[in-house]
């Protein structure tokens, strides 16, 4: 058996609760998720593709609670008899995944891009050196504490799962945890961070003025969930805000996506996004050094393609 | 004199020379505080720093009218000293006068001397006086004990001359032989008309007063930024600002020495002796400060604050009454120099351009103290701007500040039938120079078509070179400057063995950060070569007739350039990057040369934000384009972005050159 640790926030899941349903399910076991939050959140049950579903329902889990938390998800495993128990580096998770590993003794593996065993051994991935190499690694022992890196599973999601849920309840007081979360403040308010989102559209100075920045906007509008970085030299410009920078002293991003509009790419920049999947550039000058980088290059003006290629964006995302 | 006014003198001499050396002995003793360090080594370089920049005022002089009033009173003080040793002899032994130890020409020669030197200073006094009261140039803005111990001086400095020429012409009036005193003379005609009694009585109230001034003036210095009056020439003697050693080399620090348990400082005791003393020698001219980029646009770095911070820290630590010391910015009561004194944000602002130390007349080196406190910072306390994070990790793991593949290192030279150090062993050989090619010209596109420009020269020129391709990695100069010596002489270590193990003697380098580390700084662990910047072997290769460029004029275009810092003022390479410039016209920007400004990307400023006052690279970019040049030439990858941003910035069209490439442009078709 398999233990999947489903991520929450208030009473609804994350993202990354579904992607470790999915990495767990790479073992070809029998998998089951752990749900820790506060009151209410076993309603969310039914949207995790396990078999059965354990739930610990506690009014200090309004909150992330990393030592109530870790002990219990240790505890389960322990007396649960799992082979694995699977996370997801998120920001909670890699606070998580090492505490749950030090408790159990066992071996932890984070940032994990694939997952498959070898008879009695777990064998699984993960990049090493600014995602240049890839590191093979073996887990021997049980159980082992592997973390999945983010977006590398497809999410689990149903609507239509009929788990066994099963009300568990918290090792010792989950109040008396000597590290409290009081308060969960995101920057930048409601808007995408860069370094969370899974396509980013950046702007630099070949857009001439900020005002021109609503073209770059409207493009990231297209996708939906898109996030707006900038260069180093408009952010020095004063057209954009510093939390918006990609590049060496910004935000170093790796997203599925990363559309360059204007920016010519100094090394600078490219420090910040050479990691991401797929690059696409726009710039008017053909020998533009983020041309050496990107998997996509359209060489020509900002103005006529962004618009073009926003419309042709909502359109397929319309039809597909 | 009476027997009871000799008494009296005598005990008025004794208590001032009591006094005297009680606090001289006490200054001298706080200096003890400080880390110990040898500054006696090659007595003759640092006599020779003592005549030509303590003697002859060499640095002072870079701002020529302040500078010469400023000799003149230094000068002044050296010649009247010795008649002052004659007037204080003479309260004892009344009949004393040089002119029984010396030949008459001599002795007229020395009262003539005095005469002369006591007009100047009085003028120059006068000047000074002006310049404060009405000029006032800021760099002389202090607090207001500043501005009342600065007058105070000025004013006993001209009484004191006052009452010399007062004494003498009172004693001309009573009778005593005018002899040279020409000028003594003529005030005393003016005084005729007093009785030779009232004369002589006068004479005495005014050697009194002269006196007692000279007695005071020595007890006021110690609590005084005039303290550099004594402490200047013993100052610049110690000092390593000009030599003895390599110029701008950074202190070698053992990592692994027992016992120790301060790496760089937080407090007066971390720091070596000789930057406390540094402390005693600041007059708090404001010339490093009025030279420092950070403060020039706008942040709160002043490296003159940095020096006095010193002092008043250490006379804190030390005991001294704090009311009397003067200081610069807030400081809590009793707190260490970091953090209470100079803060962590002032310290980061730091290019490391060496403009403060270059400009200090009296060769205090704040950058020292300043690269010491760095240290601690991050080696002690791992206090450091957040984005310097991914360059220190970078380093760490490929060698490069920047978050590129190691691998990727000699990607550029594909194609260009350069080998590697590697292909070179392999067939047995050694190659003539290794081409040391940087982080910048490796990894950066804009300074790639440096590195290549550069390697088409040599190909032209027909000598045989090698690269290191994979096997290059950072100089550490980042690491170094940014504080971080652990990670620097991981670097260092490690390209060090490389070299060795090829045996390499000599080095050609297209950026100065690595020009500078491996010819000056690479000794220090062992690493010894021969390493020459790209302008000074072009320069060479031309004297030899080796580059064969077109036979015109050169580039048409009106050309200016910019001086990169650790080119120049860390190794004095000025003329030979403009030598090379195949160009019709060069213009100098207003600051050039020792006086150049920093394109803001040193002492790790490249990977960190600039978020306070101007950008430094847009000042310094503005300048070189009022020049009015089509075009702007640099000599270092680090000094192309700066500029390059900062004439896109401008909406400039002016174009920015290396000068290799504007040399590989003339290039003749082979």
């Amino acid at each position: 058996m398999i233990l999947a640790f489903a991520e929450s926030r208030g009473t609804a899941l994350r993202k990354a609760a579904f992607e470790a349903v999915t990495a767990a399910r790479e073992l070809g076991d029998d998998v089951h998720a752990i749900v820790v939050g506060p009151s209410g959140i076993a309603a969310q049950a039914s949207q995790l593709d396990t078999s059965r579903v354990l739930v610990a329902e506690h009014a200090a889990f309004t909150q992330y609670n990393p030592e109530a938390t870790a002990a219990l998800v240790a505890e389960r495993v322990k007396t649960g008899g799992y082979r694995a128990v699977f996370f997801v580096s998120t920001a909670q998770g890699r606070d998580l995944a090492p505490r749950v590993a030090a408790k159990l003794g066992a071996a932890f593996a984070p940032d994990v891009t694939s997952v498959a065993t070898n008879g009695e051994e777990i064998v699984v991935t993960h990049p090493v050196y600014s995602g240049k190499a890839i590191a093979t690694l073996v887990l021997t022992g049980a159980p082992a504490v592997i973390a999945a890196r983010p977006s590398s599973f497809p999410p689990a999601r149903t609507d239509s799962a009929s788990p066994s849920v099963e009300a568990i309840a918290p090792v010792g007081d989950p109040s008396a945890s000597r590290v409290v979360v009081t308060e969960l403040r995101t920057g930048g308010g409601a808007k995408l961070d860069v370094s969370e989102a899974a396509i980013v559209v950046s702007g630099g100075r070949g857009l001439k003025g900020p005002e021109h920045f609503t073209l770059v906007e409207d493009l990231a509008a297209s996708f939906g969930n898109a996030a707006v970085g900038a260069s180093r030299a408009v952010v020095d410009a004063g057209w954009r805000p510093h939390s918006d920078q990609v590049g060496q002293t910004g935000k170093v991003v790796s997203p599925d996506l990363y559309v360059a509009v204007g920016i010519s790419g100094a090394i600078q920049h490219l420090a910040g996004m050479r990691t991401a999947k797929t690059i696409v550039a726009i710039n008017r000058d053909k020998d533009a050094p983020i041309f050496k980088i990107a998997d996509y290059g359209i060489v020509g003006d900002a103005f006529e393609i962004v618009p073009a290629l926003a419309a042709a964006v909502r359109e397929a995302r319309r039809s597909g | 004199m009476t027997p009871a006014a000799e008494s009296l003198y005598l005990i008025i001499l004794g208590l001032a020379a009591g006094f005297f050396f009680y606090n001289a002995q006490r200054l001298v003793e706080y200096l003890r505080v400080g880390r110990p360090e040898d500054r006696t080594d090659h007595p003759l370089v640092r006599a020779r720093n003592l005549v030509s920049i303590g003697v002859l005022q060499s640095k002072i002089l870079r701002d020529p009218l302040a500078g010469a009033m400023h000799a003149t009173v230094f000068w002044g003080f050296m010649v009247l000293t010795v008649g002052s040793v004659e007037i204080l002899i003479q309260g004892v032994v009344p009949s004393f006068t040089y002119a029984a130890l010396v030949s008459p020409p001599l002795y007229a020669g020395y009262v003539l001397s005095q005469e002369a030197f006591a007009l100047f200073v009085l003028g120059a006094v006068a000047w000074l006086f002006y310049r404060r009261l009405v000029l006032r140039p800021k760099r002389l803005q202090g607090d207001k004990l500043e501005q009342w111990d600065a007058l105070l001086i000025l004013s006993m400095i001209a009484a004191l001359m006052i009452t010399l020429f007062l004494l003498n012409a009172f004693a001309i009036v009573s009778g005593q032989q005018a002899g040279a005193r020409v000028l003594s003379t003529g005030l005393a005609r003016l005084l005729s008309s007093i009785p030779p009694d009232a004369a002589a009585s006068s004479r005495d109230v005014m050697w009194w007063s002269h006196v007692l001034l000279i007695l005071a003036f020595l007890n006021y210095l110690p609590y005084s930024k005039h303290l550099h009056v004594l402490t200047s020439l013993p100052n610049v003697y110690l000092s390593n600002t000009s030599g003895p050693g390599t110029i701008g080399a950074m202190r070698p620090m053992d990592l692994e020495a027992e016992g120790v348990e301060q790496f760089g400082a937080a407090d007066v005791k971390d720091l070596p002796w000789k930057n406390l003393l540094d402390g005693y020698s600041c007059t708090e001219c404001g010339r490093c400060t009025a030279a420092c980029p950070a403060n020039l646009t706008g942040k709160v770095l002043s490296p003159r604050k940095i020096v006095i911070n010193v002092r008043e820290r250490l006379l804190e630590f030390g005991g001294m009454p704090t009311g009397l010391v003067h200081g610069e910015g807030e400081h809590e009561p009793d707190a260490r120099l970091l953090d209470g004194y100079i803060s962590e944000e002032e310290l980061w602002q730091c290019t490391s351009c060496r403009a403060c130390v270059q400009e200090c007349p009296v060769s205090i080196d704040q950058l020292d103290t300043i690269m010491e406190l760095r240290r601690n910072l991050v080696l002690m306390e791992s206090r450091f701007p957040p984005e310097l994070q991914p360059a220190f990790q970078s380093l760490e793991r490929n060698g490069t500040p920047w978050a590129f593949n190691a691998a990727d290192r000699g990607e550029w030279a594909e194609g260009l039938s350069i080998p590697t150090m590697a292909d070179c062993s392999a067939q047995g050989r050694e190659p003539e120079v290794l081409f040391w090619v940087g982080c910048a010209g490796s990894f950066d596109a804009r300074a790639k078509k440096i590195t290549v420009a550069f390697a088409r020269i040599m190909q032209a020129a027909g000598i045989d070179f090698a690269i290191l391709g994979q096997e290059e990695k950072c100089n550490g100069d980042p690491a170094r400057r940014m504080g971080n010596e652990y990670l620097y002489q991981m670097l260092a270590k490690e390209n060090i063995g490389t070299l060795n193990a090829y045996r390499v003697k000599t080095v050609v380098t297209i950026c100065p950060h690595c020009f500078h580390q491996l010819g000056n700084e690479y000794a220090q662990l062992g690493g010894h070569y021969e390493v020459i910047h790209h302008s000074q072997y072009i320069e060479r290769l031309m004297a030899e007739g080796r580059v064969p460029l077109s036979n015109d004029n050169g580039d048409e275009r009106t050309f200016t350039y910019h001086d990169s810092c650790y080119l120049g003022r860390y190794n004095n390479v000025y003329d030979a990057p403009r030598r090379v410039l195949p160009v019709v016209n060069l213009v100098e920007p207003v600051r050039n040369k020792s006086r150049g400004l920093c394109c803001g990307a040193g002492g790790g400023r490249m990977w960190m934000e600039e978020t306070q006052g101007k950008r430094i690279n847009i000042e310094r970019t503005q300048e070189l384009l009022a020049t009015g040049a089509q075009a702007i030439a640099t000599a270092c990858p680090f000094c192309m972005t700066m500029i390059s941003d900062g004439v896109k910035a401008n909406e400039s069209p002016v174009p920015v050159y290396d000068i290799a490439e504007v040399v590989a442009s003339r290039l003749s078709a082979v």
